[in-house]
């Protein structure tokens, strides 16, 4: 249960009598565990119950129970089966580009100027901004006439750039994907730097002494040690990722076509908007044990850490 | 000591360096804010106007006036705001136990911690056909009750660490010297570890007032928060509310803003939820 991996003594001389120290640690989290039994337990089993019925709220109809029935119709669907290869091609790439913009800057930042403090504050400002307004801002600066990407590109090129950058269905997963570098990068940046800086300076005088050139530094101590802190930012980015919604609402409504349709995005139109629910609730099921893989191998991760073999 | 060229020339390339990327990842937020000063002819001028001749203050006069902006942004607060107290008052007591006396052991804990992993959309169906059941729709109890799904595993795996961090000394002694234990608490380790409670608020306001799929699903009319808002400015895009969208934007990454510059070192291991140390 130690976090920080600390191990703590046992209570000694806290409480008064055995019987209250056993009751009070329960009556203070009594409330927490009552609150998460009722928001999320409760409706999970109930939305487990839904998966397994026809239950459509558009139409005055009861429940229907039908098995595994929308289990099996979720294999069969085209547009579910595009949604979870779209969902790949989205987040894979922004995945491995907001990896490697994080890890340049955290580089570039790592070591001592002025102001140094500041710049890292700002350049972690996209962690915080709600993804809707990112999205929002990015579809202002993608319009191909007034925005402010394709401007910026023609005065780089030296003439008028037009680009569609929501027009076709290659170009707007790009953009998807780089509203998630813009917001991810950062998010790397920090975890890595915390990384370096963590590295002991001893370690590098050491080998230089030794005679190691630049590279053979970078190879042998910086790169290993980032090791377990990159592997963690990099799976907890892509637990975040699976579950991409707001981006693809406001930027690009799925389309062009269906062609930005995320898992989460499909899952939420046949759920929320056409109100099959109890298919929608299935998909969901779906979503939710793709996270739960990501995230048992993530416990994984701490586990190899801890016997130390990461 | 003497600089050498060289020395020059590295120094000025890393400020360029460093300068661009910031700027890069400053852009979508200046862009915001140009756009919301601009008039709808500047907005609609090519090549686009990178800062507005004429800056106006109209799209934000007509936002908190005619659009009613004013009631989204009440909104947002009430529901972010009333998460937040709700939050911390479960949280602090649940971590304070988790912390001292271990209940439930690791397994607790970790259940507590995973639940922030869990897919928004798995829970949003269910809370929606519940929610219709029990009249919690478009209620502000039933939203603030809907963000505590996410919001409390993370305040309490922080807080769980600032509990444990706390050197266990100061609080013996300080019980030793007539303190309860409750006593000891309130005045001695809640004011010493205020400034990780401020971080964890900030952090689940945030974290709330940012929302859009929970925020899309469960409010209506009259609760409707400030992201659905944008969202809405969009599906019928006129120049007026382009301008006065980015003008509700840039009220509404305010939050984003405070978090990042005072509890920056706060974020990485709030977001990684205690996976790494900040």
């Amino acid at each position: 249960m130690n976090p920080n991996g600390k191990v703590t003594r046992e209570q000694s001389s806290i409480s008064s009598s055995r019987a209250s120290r056993r009751m009070k640690p329960w009556l203070l989290l009594a409330p927490t565990l009552l609150v998460m039994l009722v928001t999320t337990v409760f409706p999970l089993a109930y939305s487990l119950m839904v998966s397994f019925t026809r239950y459509e709220l558009a139409r005055e109809m009861g429940w229907e129970f039908t098995g595994l029935i929308n289990y099996r119709d979720a294999v069969g669907d085209q547009r579910f089966l595009a949604s979870a290869i779209q969902t790949v091609q989205i987040i894979v790439p922004a995945l491995v580009m907001s990896f490697v913009l994080g890890f340049s800057i955290a580089l570039l930042l790592n070591r001592p100027f002025r102001w140094r403090g500041l710049f890292v504050s700002i350049l972690a400002v996209p962690i915080m901004v709600a993804p809707t307004a990112g999205a929002m801002a990015f579809a202002l600066m993608l319009t191909p006439k007034y925005g402010a990407v394709n401007d910026l590109l023609s005065i780089l090129v030296g003439q008028r750039v037009l680009i569609d950058w929501l027009g076709s269905p290659g170009m707007a997963k790009l953009s998807v994907a780089a509203v998630q570098v813009w917001r991810w990068a950062p998010f790397h940046m920090l975890i890595l730097l915390a990384g370096l800086q963590a590295i002991p300076d001893q370690l590098y005088e050491a080998a230089r002494v030794d005679g190691a050139t630049r590279v053979q530094l970078f190879g042998h101590i910086t790169l290993p040690l980032l090791r377990w802190p990159a592997l963690v930012g990099l799976l907890i980015c892509f637990i975040d990722l699976v579950k991409i919604f707001d981006t693809v609402y406001v930027l690009t409504g799925g389309g062009p076509g269906t062609s930005t349709e995320t898992l989460t995005f499909y899952t939420y139109h046949i759920g929320l908007r056409f109100f099959h629910v109890g298919y929608g609730a299935a998909l969901s099921f779906y979503v939710l044990g793709t996270v739960l893989l990501l995230s048992v191998l993530l416990v994984q991760v701490f586990r190899w850490r801890k016997e130390g073999v990461v | 000591m003497k600089r050498t060229a060289w020395q020059w020339t590295r120094a000025t390339g890393f400020y360029v360096t460093l300068l661009g990327v910031t700027g890069a990842f400053l852009l979508p937020t200046l862009w915001i804010i140009s756009t919301s000063l601009k008039t709808p002819g500047e907005y609609f001028s090519f090549p686009p106007l990178w800062i507005p001749r004429q800056p106006t203050l109209e799209h934000y006069r007509l936002l908190l006036g005619e659009y009613g902006g004013v009631q989204y942004f009440r909104n947002s607060l009430i529901i972010s705001g009333g998460n937040t107290l709700f939050v911390l008052a479960l949280s602090i007591p649940a971590a304070y136990a988790l912390a001292r006396y271990q209940v439930g052991g690791r397994v607790l804990a970790f259940w507590i911690l995973a639940q922030r992993m869990l897919p928004p959309i798995a829970l949003v169906i269910p809370l929606f056909l519940l929610y219709t059941k029990l009249s919690l729709l478009n209620t502000f109890p039933g939203l603030i009750l809907a963000y505590t799904i996410f919001n409390i595993p993370l305040a309490v795996w922080l807080l769980i660490g600032f509990f444990q961090d706390f050197p266990r000394a100061i609080q013996e002694q300080a019980m030793v010297d007539g303190c309860s234990e409750l006593g000891s608490v309130i005045r001695i380790i809640l004011p010493l570890i205020a400034p990780g409670v401020m971080v964890v608020a900030l952090l689940t306001f945030t974290l709330c007032w940012n929302d859009l799929l929970l925020a899309l699903t469960l409010t209506r009319s009259s609760t409707r928060t400030i992201m659905v808002f944008f969202t809405s400015a969009l599906y019928s895009p006129t120049d007026v509310q382009y301008g006065s969208a980015s003008g509700s934007i840039v009220l509404g990454i305010v939050p984003a803003f405070v978090l990042a510059l005072c509890g920056q070192r706060y974020l990485v291991r709030g977001l990684s939820a205690g996976g790494i140390k900040g």
